[in-house]
């Protein structure tokens, strides 16, 4: 069985570093050299400018070198961001830390504009030649052109396109196995962008060893002072939307047959892609006084239901630092490298938890806004389980019934009344509480659903703030967070990093969110 | 460079009184210059050697601490209450027919224009009509006790255009406080105290949940942790950023960062700044969608507006001498 995951690309045989090499994972049995037709046929520009033209850079810090030479002084090429992150990055400095590693690493952001960067890379150390991940906007045929490097001499391998993503032979394979929908990742997405160099927590030059090079490169010494909420801002969300509006621009511009409904609608009835978000109270600044700030998208998914379909926004939900501090001491939260290095505690913002990513909500605001998915198919399919934000089994129970095609013409689609009807058919023979009586119950109410379901919700939130007052309610919630962290890791390749997460004695087991505020499973 | 002969005005701005400028901020910096502060130092007095670090630290416009039941309240609130701006930038929303048209930021201390008032009032009188209203007069400027009025109706309104700054913590002298006192280290339970909340309660430096006083007190704090001496970059004061643009949808496709139109200080120094689209393009800020929304708080725009503020990091090297939290 071959590797098909995303580490297929660092053991590949090795083969001449001068050529780029095709190795789309799932696709491709193996690297093939590609021809200079085919590397001119790429459209971004690191194929563009560089690899087309021989130029081969054998480091981070080449590409940027080089990418700049080639390009006249008014590019906008000519302008980097540099930034960093690392899950050990706000580890304080002690001896029993001097030996863990923080898994440092830079990205650098090329180019700027309304779409954000050209060209975005990602490697530990400017001058290292393999681990590069790579990837520059096609402007030939849309979306991102993902590259890797391997090896010492920095082997390349051109490993697809964000289209790649969603071909059923790569889907999930090789960089699309953290890329899904062929977007750009930033897991940590939104503010305080833990892990990363920001306003919110800064990453001092200690957090390299003393004779670290890196902690004198120009990448750290110059880095973006705004850090994770520029990259967020400047390349991250829009670089999202640029493939999202990329990847539905031929349907919304002249319609026709979408052949596979089910990609986009993974994304919304699936956790595909996945953020991690914090309060904004550091662990170590826990008072028993103080208020967390807990995310909202742990309860609900209000960016899709609140922000795009305009239900009604939940209130802040907030717990005192004294029933949080009793849960750390209680679960034994602690951050453990799984290499010696065991600190107890929370993670560096308290309360990481997965929340449903960025990429899919734009999808989401994409399919509604060019009229594929009504507005209304919107809501009663994200009104399934909506206590369960993230990782419902049964909100994506529904996707057997996504049909195999789906067209659109001058912006009308049949594809949300079919969909409907399939699952409302399917409902008359369902037994009680199944997923799609659950749907039938939400259509039912109307096209003016709104009020209905805005009366749900607004119980839910209720009953959910309610519980929050209470050690043992929030206790649920705890034990609730920790299986989705679980989840996280089981079901993304993101959790690559040991610090990543905290680990708890909190026996693993299938929690659920339910209607009034508790939660199933123990 | 050996010893600043002056500090120069906010920007560099042209003052013919700057001497006066600057012998305020001497007296803003002195009460920190008692010795109990050793690592804090005045570059009037003290040598800077040429080249010395002048990190940059920056932060969101957009108040941290500001809490409401939903985000679209939030934006709300604080477009509608300036002392809730308390980011050292804050803010005001001018529009036509519902709509956007235009949002002015400042970063400008009250402290400068304090000393406007006192050394060239027409001057301050002629920069209030022309960035304001040009109905302002001096009388309405002026307390009764013939000081300077910071929070003249002309200055405190939310709709329409303002001054400069007015929150109660949004001023020079809060700014150098934190710098001064975040040069102590500090140290909890044996530990020195490194992460930026923990540390901005364990000095009291203000507000832990704020951006700009952990991001501020963090920065000094570890360069003072190396030994080296700390003050504000001259000419000492806070700066704007360009707002984060991309993503923003505007409906011809313009790049969103033409609207950013500097009204004092420069590109490497701003202190005033509005974001509004020129006329000839037919729409204005409200027709500009961030996230698939229009644009209908002027918080929407401050989310994505940076400040910050310039520290030299003179190479020193004095021995940690932590103090425990709370003294």
């Amino acid at each position: 069985m071959p590797d098909e995951t995303c580490m297929a690309f660092d053991s590949v045989a090795p083969f001449n570093p001068n050529t780029l090499h095709r190795f789309i994972v799932g696709a491709d049995p193996a690297p093939r050299a590609m021809s200079l037709a085919e590397v001119k046929a790429l459209g971004d520009p690191f194929a563009s400018l560089l690899l087309a033209r021989g130029i081969v850079p054998r480091s981070g810090e080449e590409v940027l070198a080089k990418i700049k030479a080639a390009v006249p002084a008014n590019s906008p090429l000519k302008q980097h961001s540099s930034f960093i992150l690392g899950e050990g990055s706000q580890l304080a400095s002690t001896v029993e830390s001097a030996a863990v590693d923080r898994t440092l690493r830079f990205v650098i952001t090329v180019g700027t504009g309304p779409n954000g960067p050209d060209l975005m890379l990602s490697v530990p150390d400017p001058n290292q030649p393999n681990l590069i991940e790579l990837m520059a906007w096609d402007r030939k045929v849309g979306g991102f052109n993902y590259y890797r490097s391997t090896g010492d001499g920095a082997m390349w391998m051109f490993a697809g396109n964000s289209r790649d993503a969603l071909r059923d032979a790569s889907h999930r394979k090789g960089v699309f196995e953290s890329h899904r929908s062929g977007a750009p990742v930033m897991k940590e997405l939104k503010t305080p962008w833990i892990n990363w160099h920001s306003p919110a927590a800064n990453i001092p030059d200690t957090a390299f060893a003393a004779n670290d090079p890196r902690r004198t490169h120009d990448w750290f010494k110059n880095k973006e002072p705004g850090g994770g909420l520029t990259f967020e801002f400047q390349a991250a969300r829009p670089a999202m939307s640029r493939w999202a509006k990329a990847r539905f621009a031929k349907l919304r511009k002249s319609g026709g047959t979408v052949t596979r409904p089910r990609r986009f609608m993974e994304q919304i009835l699936d956790s595909p892609a996945v953020n991690l978000i914090t309060t904004h109270v550091e662990s170590k600044a826990l008072t028993p006084t103080v208020q967390l700030d807990l995310p909202t998208t742990f309860f609900v998914d209000s960016e899709g239901l609140s922000d795009i379909l305009g239900l009604v926004a939940p209130p802040a939900f907030t717990v005192t630092g004294r029933i949080y501090a009793k849960c750390l001491e209680k679960f034994n939260v602690r951050m453990d490298d799984g290499d010696g290095f065991r600190i107890k505690g929370d993670t560096h913002f308290c309360f990481l938890v997965p929340e449903r990513g960025f990429e899919d909500q734009v999808v989401l605001r994409e399919v509604v806004e060019m009229g594929l998915v009504s507005r209304r198919l919107a809501a009663c399919l994200l009104m399934v389980d909506p206590w369960n934000p993230i990782f419902s089994d049964r909100r994506s129970a529904l996707l057997r019934h996504v049909p195999v095609t789906a067209t659109i013409t001058n912006g009308k689609s049949t594809f949300s009344r079919d969909l409907a009807k399939t699952i409302l058919a399917a409902a008359k023979i369902a037994p009680a509480g199944t997923p799609e009586k659950e749907f039938a119950t939400r259509w039912n109410t109307g096209t003016g659903f709104a009020a209905a379901f805005n009366k749900l919700l607004t119980g839910y939130y209720g009953a959910v703030a309610a519980k929050l007052k209470t050690q043992t309610g929030f206790e649920a919630y705890f034990r609730l967070a920790e299986h989705r962290r679980q989840e996280f890791r089981d079901r993304t390749r993101l959790a690559e990093f040991p610090l990543l997460l905290p680990h708890t004695n909190i026996p693993a087991a299938k929690r659920r969110m339910k209607q009034d505020g508790s939660v199933a499973g123990g | 460079m050996p010893k600043l002969a002056r500090f120069n005005s906010p920007a560099g701005l042209t003052d013919p009184n700057a001497e006066a400028w600057s012998t305020r901020v001497r007296g803003i910096l002195a009460p920190y210059l008692d010795g109990t502060r050793p690592q804090f130092y005045d570059p009037t007095k003290k040598n800077t050697p040429a080249n010395t670090p002048d990190p940059m630290v920056s932060w969101v416009a957009f108040p941290a601490s500001l809490r409401a039941p939903s985000q679209a309240e939030r934006l709300r609130l604080a477009d509608n209450d300036r002392t809730l701006q308390d980011e050292y930038c804050e803010w005001t929303v001018a529009r036509r027919g519902g709509k956007i048209t235009c949002v002015t930021f400042t970063t400008e201390v009250p402290e400068y224009w304090e000393h406007l008032f006192d050394t060239a009032p027409q001057r301050l009188l002629q920069l209030y009509r022309k960035f304001v209203h040009p109905r302002v007069q001096l009388s309405d400027l002026r307390r009764a006790n013939g000081r300077y009025r910071r929070e003249s109706p002309w200055n405190t309104s939310t709709p329409g255009r303002l001054m400069h700054l007015i929150q109660g913590n949004n001023t020079l002298g809060a700014a150098v406080d934190l710098v001064a006192n975040a040069t102590v280290l500090r140290i909890k339970n044996g530990e020195l105290v490194t992460n930026q909340q923990e540390l901005v309660r364990c000095a009291d430096l203000g507000n832990p949940f704020r951006h700009s006083d952990p991001q501020i007190a963090s920065a000094v704090n570890v360069a003072a942790s190396q030994g080296n001496e700390i003050t504000l970059a001259d000419p000492p004061g806070l700066h704007l950023g360009r707002p984060l643009t991309a993503g923003m949808v505007t409906p011809d496709g313009a790049d969103a960062a033409k609207f950013w139109k500097i009204e004092r200080g420069d590109a490497e120094r701003t202190l005033r700044a509005r974001f509004e689209v020129p006329p000839n393009r037919g729409y204005v800020v409200g027709d500009i969608e961030i996230g698939g929304r229009p644009v209908q708080h002027g918080g929407q725009i401050a989310q994505r507006v940076q400040v910050w503020v310039k520290v030299l990091v003179k190479k020193g090297s004095h021995a940690a001498q932590p103090r425990p939290c709370g003294t």
